[in-house]
């Protein structure tokens, strides 16, 4: 049952059977920004609403893109460390990484109330050199007997979705 | 490059190793690891560790240990360098020579005769060029840590989806748009990913490293990343085996350089045009986007402070030879004369390599992409311009200098975490290290585990050295896009 999903993140990790794994792509049209797509990946159509994983990819969007503002306090803060001929990293956190721990706990958060109940876990971009948003998907145990084949054409159907994004 | 070898992944086992094990490579390490077959100095350690709940008693390793790149670790994965350290010492010596005979021999002089600011300018200029050298060579340029065994299968299903089935498949590619430019990108077979804009694989520490590659701007006509000769010129260069830029591969003439960047690229280190961008053996580091801050700063400060040298101790010679023969002041102050032989030889090269760098950040390009002329109209063809160009001088210099310093993505400190079913690791900051699992969730599961169709893996078996090697030898067939 679902509640059995929920329990515990960590050992969905572990222990719940892990049918496959979708990668959303980075999304280079702005620039070299990090951004990630928002095409809703087929492999989740069933699992989850389009609405919800889309507002979750943008507001990590979002994240990504305060934290390589430049101007305001990341802009006075690099002039700072230029000054000091950039000994202060060695002693602070960075602006960066301040957004980069906002993240961290928003994607916990998202995991623990969305896509947990919903049998996904979210992996930190940051965990996967900021390349990918990984998606596990973990069988739903209700559905045991026909999910084998739903599985196999989930991870068929995965490399033609994650091509056509890439374009 | 004996990296295109992928394994079936059987669920229930260890996860294949994702390096031979580089604690400390030596010059005699094997280039680049791949899913293949471990050797046996490796394999002991990582099963033990990757074996999951086989791991009990065995210490857990932190991911510095078993990183996969030819690079050390030193303080417990604080500190880090690329390469052999020979170079890198060279350049300590030599600065810390100079400067303390200058402070030593010229300073007293030159303090009481002149002003006391003198010996205060050298320190601050020292401090600054020890500061940033130390920060270039000691930190992480940007290093792009390798695809998982998952995602490496998932790229590898879509590549052979989208792919001709003739015998030889197409070179790696995907085109991707940045501000309406169309860019190509090519894949890293040992890092196992396609690589994002503006990233290298440096063949020396074995690494994909981003390049220091800032914002974006307006869109423009057609134009390519890295390859820019090979779009233009002849589609054979693009071979499809290369991560590895190794010398003569895709080097550029000599007379396809303007003078100035030859000039500068040249007297400071001559292989620094053979290889891509940036590493830098003076410094015993690649030069990446995020140490590329750190670099200038260091070039920038070093000619300061070899010019102020150079001077004061010109001057020093010439205040004392005003009272007596120049040959006896030289033999009063001998060190004075070393101090002119580094600064004269060494000033050039240095203010030639600030100037090249100072027009680089100035214009946000990287030596790479300006040696080999990405977005230079001379090259004939269609005009492209940078697509990562802010259009303004100081914008760009701001965005280089002060910008956001990205943050490190191989996570050296953090500990090898392997689940049970795919390799996941962990951060340090997490508290999943020790989760143990649940036995009622364990049992109810049913041998689902055991299927490794779940996983894709059946399709990706290749392990014929064979058909790995047809990937490695340059295509004849024009490059084709996915």
């Amino acid at each position: 049952s679902p509640q059995m999903l929920v329990h515990n993140l960590q050992e969905l990790r572990r222990s719940a059977s892990l049918a496959t794994k979708v990668f959303i792509q980075r999304d280079y049209s702005d620039g070299t920004i990090c951004q990630f797509q928002t095409k809703f990946p087929p492999e989740l159509d069933s699992r989850i609403e389009r609405q919800l994983f889309e507002e979750t990819v943008k507001t990590l969007n979002g994240f990504y893109a305060e934290a390589e503002k430049i101007g305001g306090s990341s802009y006075l803060e690099g002039c700072l460390a230029c000054a000091t001929a950039y000994f202060i990293f060695l002693c602070m956190e960075t602006h960066y990484e301040k957004v980069l721990k906002k993240i961290s706990r928003y994607i916990q958060e998202q995991n623990e109330k969305i896509f947990a109940p919903r049998g996904l876990l979210l992996t930190d971009p940051v965990e996967r050199g900021m390349r990918v948003i990984e998606i596990s998907i973990y069988e739903d145990r209700c559905s045991s007997g026909s999910s084998s084949s739903g599985s196999s054409s989930g991870s068929g159907s995965s490399g033609g979705g994650g091509g056509a994004g890439a374009r | 490059m004996k990296d295109c070898e992928y394994q079936q992944i059987s669920p229930g086992a260890a996860p294949p190793p994702a390096s031979p094990g580089a604690r400390r490579p030596g010059p005699a390490a094997p280039p680049g690891p791949g899913p293949g077959p471990p050797p046996p100095a490796a394999a002991p350690r990582w099963s033990s560790s990757g074996s999951g709940s086989g791991s009990l008693g065995r210490r857990p390793r932190r991911k510095w240990e078993v990183f996969p790149g030819r690079n050390r670790f030193y303080c417990g994965g604080r500190l880090m360098l690329a390469g052999h350290g020979g170079v890198f010492a060279l350049t300590l010596l030599l600065i810390l020579t100079t400067t303390v005979l200058f402070f030593v021999f010229d300073c007293p002089f030159l303090a009481r005769q002149l002003t006391l600011a003198i010996p205060i300018i050298a320190a601050i200029l020292f401090f600054f060029v020890m500061s940033c050298l130390l920060q270039t060579s000691f930190t992480d340029p940007g290093i792009l840590p390798r695809a998982t065994v998952c995602e490496a299968a998932a790229l590898e299903k879509q590549i052979d989806n989208t792919g001709s089935s003739t015998y030889r498949p197409p070179p790696r590619t995907r085109e991707v748009m940045i501000n309406g430019q169309m860019v190509k990108l090519k894949y890293c077979f040992t890092c196992k990913m396609f690589r994002p804009p503006r990233t290298s694989h440096c063949s020396v520490c074995d690494n994909c490293v981003g390049q220091a590659a800032l914002m974006q701007a307006e869109g423009v006509p057609l134009g390519e990343c890295h390859k820019g000769t090979a779009m233009q010129e002849d589609p054979d260069k693009l071979s499809h085996g290369d991560c590895a830029w190794s010398p003569g591969s895709e080097l550029i003439t000599p007379a396809q350089h303007s003078p100035s960047e030859r000039t500068a690229g040249n007297t400071h280190d001559s292989r620094q045009q053979e290889r891509f961008d940036h590493h830098c053996p003076w410094v015993g580091n690649c030069v990446g986007r995020r140490n590329y801050r750190f670099f200038y700063a260091f070039i920038l400060s070093l000619s300061f402070l070899t010019a102020f040298i150079f001077a004061c101790v010109v001057t020093h010679l010439t205040l004392r030879s005003q009272g007596s023969n120049f040959l006896s002041t030289l033999k009063e102050t001998p060190a004075s004369v070393l101090e002119l032989v580094i600064c004269f030889f060494s000033i050039w090269s240095i203010l030639g390599l600030s100037g090249f760098h100072t027009y680089l950040v100035a214009s946000n390009l990287t030596t790479n992409e300006d040696i080999k002329g990405s977005w230079s109209s001379k090259r004939g063809g269609e005009a492209s311009v940078n697509p990562y160009s802010h259009k303004s001088v100081i914008t760009n210099c701001c965005a280089v200098l002060c910008g956001p310093l990205p943050p490190s993505l191989i996570d050296r400190r953090g500990f090898v975490q392997a689940d049970t079913v795919l390799p996941s690791p962990i951060r340090s900051d997490e508290p999943a290290c020790g989760a143990k699992p649940d036995a009622s969730m364990v049992e109810n599961v049913p041998g689902r585990i055991k299927n490794p169709i779940l996983l894709g893996a059946p399709v990706f078996m290749r392990s014929s050295q064979a058909e790995a090697a047809t990937w490695l030898k340059p295509s004849l067939a024009p490059g084709r896009t996915p």
